[in-house]
């Protein structure tokens, strides 16, 4: 029986009751998890850094207070989102405003009724692995989005977190989750088509 | 539905988020409107590319000096007696 591995509650519960060695234990099961998450909400290297050790500070502080109404992964998520989230809001960081946003993302539609035939890439010999450059254009579509799209678009496309999930980790409904959702994918989508729509000319 | 009800409803329709009948009446509009086949083409495409993403991996010196904090703050919360 000592050998089986404890849950995340059950570690707390320990810890809460003074062996506070087993800190190391909890952390080391999300901190990988927890940096990619701050590297795409915050977009650099010393930014997530910050992020990782606040959120984790944040955690342990508060750790006599988890309920275990949520899990204990759901409740990190949320610090951590929520740290990421002050400091980019902080920062000011130059993203796109709300309008501009939106005006791009229903361009797709405008250009679709009027007639304008779209550019289908999605079968374009895009490489298996993505390149650099690639990834670099990914990456700065994300976060030039307003934070709340990108943080919705983060833990459900590239966390994976269920929409249930999302909406508990953002305090949002399952239906605000869905919709910011889908405008954050359709902004991808229409700044990744100038880039993967020259890849397959170039073929 | 029309074109515009048809493009709010294309993320769940690529998470298979919908009733059976709602998504056959997509299926049915995407076979015949060209642009909102190539949207929900690409739509789908761009969630995927995002999916393959490798992850941030965390360099070692940082994991270092997160556990040096770790450390720091909960031998001080202990102490503290909070």
């Amino acid at each position: 029986m000592g050998k089986t591995v404890p849950t995340d509650n059950q570690l707390i519960e320990r810890i809460n009751a003074g062996e506070t060695g087993l800190l190391e234990e909890l952390i080391s099961r999300y901190e990988d998890r927890v940096y990619n998450l701050a590297y795409r909400m915050v977009g650099s290297r010393e930014d997530a850094e910050d992020v990782l050790q606040d959120t984790f500070i944040n955690v342990i502080r508060a750790l006599d207070r988890f309920q275990g109404r949520s899990s204990f992964s759901t409740w990190l998520y949320r610090i951590a989102a929520n740290t990421a989230l002050t400091r980019l809001r902080k920062q000011g960081r130059k993203v796109k405003g709300e309008d501009e946003f939106l005006d791009n993302v229903y361009a797709v539609q405008q250009a679709a009724r009027s007639g304008e035939k779209l550019s289908d890439w999605s079968n374009n010999p895009v490489r298996e692995l993505l390149d650099d450059e690639a990834m670099q254009i990914m990456n700065q579509a994300i976060e030039e989005m307003p934070e709340i799209y990108r943080a919705v678009f983060v833990l459900r496309d590239i966390e994976e977190l269920s929409t249930a999930e999302v909406a508990d980790v953002l305090d949002l409904s399952k239906a605000a989750v869905k919709s910011r959702l889908h405008r954050a994918r359709v902004y991808l989508r229409n700044e990744l088509s100038g880039y993967f729509s020259e890849e397959g000319v170039a073929q | 539905m029309n074109c515009r009800e048809i493009f709010e409803a294309l993320s769940e329709f690529i998470d298979e988020d919908l009733s059976t009948s709602t998504c056959n009446e997509i299926q049915r509009h995407l076979d015949h409107c060209q642009n909102c086949r190539i949207v929900v083409n690409t739509l789908r495409k761009t969630v995927t590319l995002y999916h393959s993403l490798p992850p941030k991996v965390m360099p070692g010196e940082v994991r270092t000096r997160l556990h040096r904090v770790i450390s720091i703050e909960s031998s001080r919360d202990h102490d503290g007696g909070s």
